[in-house]
């Protein structure tokens, strides 16, 4: 499904598996290859959830230390994703009842690559301001529901599986995020419309 | 703009990859933190080292043994060791008896006693005889005034 194909993405199962085996034996640089494979998972996931980039980055340091605690009760390298989303969630939770949402730091610019030219970085710039603020507007449960069903592709089961809900209960955290979120984005657009014309 | 188009704008931007900067930090801080965890036993072993030798150091300080006090016959002059051997000096009482005084709760007294003792003496009554010791110049000759009760 999707998460399978999110695996095959990653990397080479057996790659993934021989790192796995030798990071339990104590190999930290299997570790940090195990790391390598899935740290866009953890910190886009987490950078979503929390809204910045400085908690998202709290968030998957504790994912990965909790990653290379619990080896042994990761059976099999494709089990490894849909546990990584899992604890995820879990430590943005957790991170957000230790430390309240703190004011988003301002990523304009932050994810722009040096050789695009202005026109275009502008226009991602926005776009992912609109992302943050649309996402900064839904519920937690809503928020992550859509990360990982609409942004990180995950199946309803799968999502229901790492948010420890029911598959009704997915959809329906869906269906009013996807509302919520398309009503903010017009309104974001309107008075622009409106002005331009 | 359509819920189809909104959200394919949201992935667009979630698609935006993420500064390889950002990745090594989480990278190098949890290597970092692993690091630490991990470091080996025998780095620390001098302060186990220190422990074991500060316990060590009470032990024996705890158990060893104490000098035995020199016997009191030893000590005493010719004419006490003499006592000491035919056994006057425990009929002589030449320590007198501890008499145990307590300084016990001040009682009240009552308001017509004015200037009365405010301690009690606590004790058996003292039945020993006292016993006056007189050195003379000759070490060899010693005097004992005995009274009784």
């Amino acid at each position: 499904m999707a998460l399978m194909a999110a695996v095959a993405a990653i990397g080479g199962e057996e790659e993934r598996s021989d790192a796995i085996a030798a990071a339990r034996a104590g190999d930290l640089a299997a570790f940090e290859l195990l790391m390598r494979q899935h740290e866009r998972l953890v910190l886009a996931t987490a950078l979503r959830l929390t809204g910045n980039m400085a908690d998202a980055q709290d968030v998957s340091q504790d994912v990965f230390l909790r990653l290379y605690r619990n080896l042994g009760k990761v059976k099999a390298a494709e089990a490894l994703p849909a546990w990584l989303y899992r604890v995820t969630v879990n430590a943005c939770h957790d991170l957000r009842r230790r430390r309240p949402a703190s004011e988003p730091e301002s990523s304009a610019g932050d994810l722009v690559d040096g050789g695009i030219d202005p026109q275009t970085a502008l226009t991602q710039a926005e776009r992912r301001r609109i992302l943050e603020m649309s996402l900064r507007i839904l519920p937690e449960k809503e928020r992550a529901a859509l990360v990982l069903r609409d942004l990180e592709g995950l199946s309803t089961q799968e999502v229901a599986r790492a948010l420890g809900s029911s598959e009704a209960t997915v959809r329906s955290q869906v269906s009013k995020a996807r509302a919520k979120v398309h009503d903010f984005v017009e309104r974001y657009f309107s008075p622009r419309k409106r002005r331009e014309s | 703009m359509n819920r189809e188009e909104t959200l394919e704008l949201l992935r667009e931007a979630h698609r935006e990859p993420i500064p390889e900067a950002h990745y090594a930090a989480v990278r190098a801080r949890v290597l970092s933190q692993l690091a630490t965890e991990r470091r080996p036993w025998s780095s620390g072993i001098w302060a186990y080292g220190f422990a074991a030798a500060a316990l060590a150091a009470l032990l024996i300080a705890a158990f060893w043994p104490k000098q035995v006090a020199e016997p009191v016959g030893q000590a005493l002059s010719p004419v006490n060791r003499a006592l000491s051997q035919t056994g006057l000096a425990s009929a002589l009482a030449l320590a007198p008896a501890p008499v145990e005084v307590s300084l016990g709760r001040r009682k009240r007294l009552p308001h017509h006693i004015k200037g009365a003792a405010p301690y009690r003496v606590i004790g058996p009554p003292i039945s020993q005889p006292l016993v006056v010791k007189l050195v003379t110049s000759d070490p060899n000759v010693v005097i004992y005034w005995i009274a009784g009760e």
